[in-house]
């Protein structure tokens, strides 16, 4: 009977010592349940949902002529997690079977490195034990395309190891052409050019996305709670590839011959105001030329090419006529204790206004604006109504405000009118000038420069700039008579050189201008050549400026033979261009420091396209000058365009010819020309985006 | 011999235990849908998934009908096989785990599994019915009087073979579900001092754990002391005492400040001593303690009545770790809530009670120590598992009985159970 209850005793005692552990159990998952609860569940929230920024996509901008002259690329940051499961599982197995491959792959690809310093590298990397480890920066995408092919990364992230991070840097496919205009984007970093005036544009919004966690290291998206990100927009601008590349070869040649300080040329359409190019190129210190600075847009005292307006001025005032005299003094006049000097030595004493511009006599223009000695201000207001003491208002940054004295300035003295009447004593920017001559070669009416043309979303406009008219400069008497003048510079005046043999009539103004340099003053003799003017003279089509500062003590300085042949060599290629409207031009080679656009045609995003062109680089960094025809693609194929975006879509299809008509939104589903098949100019094809 | 032609159903059917039987297809089906709900997403084509068995559930599946089929196996064989063949098996699941020391492969960091033909097995999850026969078997021989030392030794060796082997392939915690038999052994008449003196080495070893060891010997030293103080007087009558107390002490005081800090620097792995230390709360590492972490948040999200079946967000999206195996009870805590959880820990009391009343209920020791070893092994898995999952234990990674997903776990404890319903149905035949 004892050992009986004993047993029952123990019996119990063993369920009883169960039934009090799951009760402690039970207490322990009550305690987490309800009484911690609140904070389980928090935790929970916080671990599942959070919100990802989607990157808007920053906006293109397109020349006039469709080129891209910034956009934006993928490139791919490469590190190694040296402890991936698949790599050390059974000893590194994996990793051991496939380094000494890996590393040729590496050395053939990259070309950097020898197979053997790869593999020594991924050794000491493999020894290390390093999670992310950096391996390769900045890797474009058909490199990285090609890095995902290798023997042990082709394995992917989780057994190779290799984990790809992209990034989207902004490049400019022509490299130097208008680099400064254009503006090169970097995040965090202050910019410069369009990229700055129009960031509000092409940055775009970006959106937001609830997501929850479906599975380590995946989030869904979690519907209703999106903002889509509003893509940036892309803007055309007025830049002409094409003249934006004459403008800049011409301007680069004349700077490497005289090895100039700086130089800049804009070229503006006549009846618009549009800047088809504009090109600025400082020397740097290793005798190279970048754009480093917006020099179109910099004051300075513009010399010679000023005495236009003075010429104005005193013809609307009837106070001479081109042909009334003056008195040159054989190029030297004193004013007070100061002297003008003609820059051009000469014998002349009396000859007609007409040929003291011609002969760009300072002696000459100063007295013409000294007739204003009693009333300073009335030849300050004609300056003021030929606008040259504000801003054009161009859309672009950085421009100054320009300086025009007057008599209640502080430095206001008695020399600074006859000074002012050839162009010194003021401050104001090539891009001024220009604008100022260009009213003359449109009838007397001043445009406004502009930049961008049009703002396109998904290739429709969804603004588009007119050209706006400012005001008409003076009486057309007047305009006459000036335009008369600024031919005659050319045809018997300092330009005439220059433009011997011209086939078109073209209208200018030479300048040259001691200007002062830095703290050496004028004493360093640092000359502004300059040559402003139209063509062709009889139907103005073009107005451009060209303006070159020497070094100090420079052999050549005249305008005529430092600004004007530039001048001239940009207007040969556009007249010629002019007359054979139907010629294709030639296009830009990709200069020796720029990035080549293999598939120049191509949308950069249409990288995505590359697929069916296995051969062919979308983009090369290439420091080598190639020509560009060896690696077209077969231009006459239709590529598959499924997921690519509409905005890409369409450009890429109508720069091949294309009539695009297409239903929805999104990305690009289907296509009525399936890919690979031929396809010709004029064609059309349907897409159906989702 | 009857003279009726005895079909299968009536062999099978009479005196089988429905209770079991029922508690079996419950917990069952409950951990097919439990698994089901961590793996199952939205669209997904179920079907499919059973038919090419893409998925953990799929793959349970498989092996609850393989299961099954071994336990209509078991219950169409004479019950008398089990005893005849208890100690034959018992040396084959020991060659096993012999076999596997040799030519086992790694997985998960233990050096425990067989493969064979793309599945994989874990013999240590066999030999628990093995050592349970053999157990049975020694107990229940005539010759074997439990009260002898010698048999005690011999039938803690039966238990502590298998489980030194598996230590060695790095499960520990599979091993440690050997020590459930003592439950047995106290059940058959071990003294409960052994138990006892069990439990205060636990108590100590978690002392030395938490308490600086000079502090512990200080404690030793003036309790000691106290106690001689107090005793003095039966000293003179009964020196023996003095001697014990000395002992006790000498021997607490080396194993607090020896052993315990060998066993940890020298026995266990690091991440075990790890998992134990943040258990203990003496040690916040985010990667042991993220498993748990996670769990609570899973269990600590259900609330009440749970999120609802495949609502679950946390188990769901893959949060916990080892979801379908080792924290399989975090969906039921999230998806089920605090009822849910009473539910699944009232089920596996039942199912507890009930095998101690059958076992109880046996005429034969075999049957009965058979019994009550199943019992001891339930109740060991289902506490610890569940007992990690809500922090309470370490992780030592032992499966949920039926629950978790794994083929050697679920083939096990199928036949086990099976196997006493097979000697319950006869227990009114046999008397051994």
């Amino acid at each position: 009977m004892d050992i009986k209850q004993d047993i029952l005793w123990r019996v119990y005692l063993s369920f009883l010592g169960m039934v009090v552990l799951g009760v402690i159990i039970l207490g322990k998952i009550f305690i987490i349940q309800h009484i911690q609860g609140n904070y389980w569940r928090s935790m929970a929230d916080s671990l599942q949902e959070r919100y990802v920024t989607m990157d808007a996509e920053r906006g293109t901008i397109y020349s006039d002529d469709g080129e891209m002259l910034s956009t934006s690329v993928p490139f791919f940051d490469i590190h190694l997690d040296m402890m991936a499961d698949g790599l050390r599982a059974d000893q590194g197995k994996l990793f051991r079977e496939n380094v000494d491959s890996l590393s040729i792959g590496l050395a053939e690809l990259f070309r950097d490195h020898s197979a053997s310093w790869y593999r020594a590298f991924l050794w000491k990397a493999y020894r290390s034990r390093e999670r992310y480890l950096l391996f390769k920066k900045d890797v474009d995408l058909k490199t990285y395309q090609q890095l995902q092919q290798l023997p042990l990364f082709r394995m992917g992230r989780y057994r190779s190891g290799m984990i790809a991070e992209m990034h989207e840097k902004r490049i400019n496919p022509y490299g130097l052409l208008a680099n400064r205009t254009i503006g090169l984007w970097r995040p965090n970093a202050p910019n410069v050019g369009l990229e700055a005036t129009y960031d509000s544009v092409l940055r775009g919004k970006d959106g937001r996305q609830l997501v929850r966690k479906v599975a380590a290291g995946t989030y869904a998206p979690v519907d209703g709670y999106t903002l889509e990100p509003e893509n940036g927009k892309d803007i055309v601008t007025t830049i002409d590839v094409y003249i934006q590349d004459i403008a800049e070869q011409a301007l680069y040649q004349m700077l490497d011959s005289v090895q100039g300080q700086y130089g800049t040329c804009v070229v503006m359409e006549v009846k618009t105001g549009q800047i088809k190019a504009i090109a600025n190129l400082g020397r740097q210190p290793d005798g190279s030329y970048w754009e480093d600075y917006n020099y179109a847009l910099m004051n300075t005292e513009p010399g010679s090419i000023f005495k236009l307006a003075t010429l104005i001025s005193v013809l609307e005032d009837h106070l001479v006529t081109p042909q009334t005299r003056v008195n040159l003094y054989r190029g030297e006049l004193k004013f007070g204790n100061r002297t003008v000097y003609d820059a051009e030595k000469h014998n002349e004493t009396w000859v007609t206004i007409t040929r003291a511009l011609d002969l760009s006599s300072n002696v000459g223009f100063s007295q013409l604006a000294y007739l204003y000695k009693d009333h300073p201000m009335k030849f300050i207001r004609h300056l003021q109504a030929l606008r040259l003491d504000r801003q054009t208002g161009i859309d672009l940054i950085g421009e100054q405000q320009p300086l025009i004295k007057t008599p209640q300035s502080r430095t206001w003295s008695a020399t600074t009118l006859p000074w002012m009447g050839f162009g010194y004593e003021v401050l104001v920017s090539p891009l001024q000038m220009l604008t100022l001559y260009n009213a003359v070669a449109n009838d007397g009416w001043m445009m406004k420069p502009y930049l961008v043309k049009s703002i396109e979303e998904y290739g429709t406009p969804v603004q588009t700039f007119a050209p706006e008219k400012v005001e008409k400069i003076c009486s057309d008497t007047v305009l006459h008579q000036v335009q008369q003048m600024l031919r005659t510079v050319v045809t018997d005046g300092t330009a005439r050189k220059p433009f011997q043999g011209a086939p078109y009539p073209v209208a200018g103004k030479t300048g040259t201008a001691l200007v002062a340099d830095g703290r050496a003053g004028y004493s360093n003799k640092v000359y502004q050549s300059s040559f402003v003017g139209y063509f062709p003279a009889d139907d103005p089509q073009y107005s451009c400026i060209v303006v070159v500062r020497s070094q100090p003590h420079p052999r050549i300085y005249y305008g005529a033979d430092v600004a004007a042949p530039v001048f001239r060599k940009i207007a040969d290629q556009l007249y010629a261009l002019h007359q054979e409207p139907n010629a294709t031009p030639r296009m830009p080679e990709p200069r020796v420091d720029s990035i080549r656009w293999g598939v120049r045609t191509l949308s950069t995003r249409a990288r995505l396209l590359t697929a069916n062109w296995p051969a062919v680089p979308v983009y090369v960094l290439d420091k080598q000058t190639t020509t560009s025809g060896g690696d077209k693609p077969a231009d006459d194929q239709m590529p598959d365009l499924t997921g690519v975006g509409l905005r890409d879509a369409v450009r890429l299809l109508e720069n091949k010819g294309l009539k695009v008509y297409f239903t929805g939104t999104g990305r690009v589903v289907k296509q009525s020309l399936p890919a690979g098949t031929p396809i010709r100019p004029g064609q059309q094809i349907q897409l159906i985006l989702n | 011999m009857d003279t009726h032609v005895r079909t299968s159903t009536d062999l099978i059917k009479p005196g089988i235990d429905r209770v079991l039987m029922a508690l079996y297809f419950i917990l069952v089906l409950i951990g097919l849908f439990s698994i089901f709900a961590v793996e199952h997403r939205p669209g997904e084509d179920v079907w499919y998934n059973v038919l090419h068995l893409s998925k953990n559930y799929s793959r349970q599946l498989m092996w609850v009908c393989i299961s099954l089929v071994l336990a209509l196996g078991i219950l169409l064989v004479d019950s008398k096989l089990f005893p005849a063949l208890a100690n034959l098996m018992y040396v084959f699941g020991i060659l096993l785990l012999l076999l596997v020391l040799v030519a086992g492969k790694d997985i998960k960091g233990s050096h425990s599994w067989l493969v064979i033909g793309g599945f994989q097995f874990q013999p240590a999850e066999f030999t628990k019915l093995t050592t349970n026969l053999a157990l049975a078997k020694y107990l229940s021989r005539l010759d074997v009087d439990f009260s002898t030392l010698r048999a005690r030794l011999i039938a803690i060796g039966l238990i502590l073979l298998p489980a030194a082997i598996i230590v060695m392939q790095s499960e520990t915690g599979l091993a440690l579900v050997y020590l459930s038999f003592f439950l047995v052994l106290y059940r058959e008449g071990l003294p409960g001092i052994i138990l006892i003196v069990g439990f205060s080495v636990i108590v100590l070893v978690l002392s030395a754990l938490l308490v600086e060891k000079h502090i512990l010997l200080m404690i030793f030293s003036v309790a000691a002391a106290f106690v001689i103080y107090f005793m003095r007087r039966s000293f003179r009558r009964h020196p023996e005492r003095l001697f014990l107390i000395l002992l006790i002490w000498g021997f607490c005081s080396v194993f607090v400040m020896q052993v315990v800090p060998y066993i940890f620097t020298h026995v266990l792995k690091p991440y075990q001593v790890s998992r134990i230390n943040v258990m203990l709360g003496k040690e916040v590492s985010p990667k042991s303690s993220y498993n748990v972490l996670q769990s609570k948040i899973a269990i600590g999200s259900g609330g009440l009545f749970g999120k609802g079946y495949l609502k679950g967000t946390q188990t769901r999206y893959e949060f916990v770790p080892e979801q379908s195996t080792d924290f399989i009870f975090c969906t039921i805590g999230e998806d089920f809530g605090f009822i849910g959880s009473i539910g699944l820990l009232g089920l596996y009391l039942i199912l507890l009670f009930r095998i101690i009343q059958v076992a109880e209920r046996q005429r034969s020791t075999f049957s009965r120590v058979y019994a009550y070893g199943l019992a001891s092994i339930l109740f060991f898995h289902v506490a610890i598992n569940i007992g990690m999952t809500t922090g309470l234990a370490p992780v030592i990674g032992i499966p949920l009985p039926w629950m978790s997903y794994g083929g050697s776990s679920m083939i096990t404890f199928t036949m086990m159970l099976f196997i006493l319903i097979r000697l319950d149905a006869d227990r009114q035949k046999i008397l051994r």
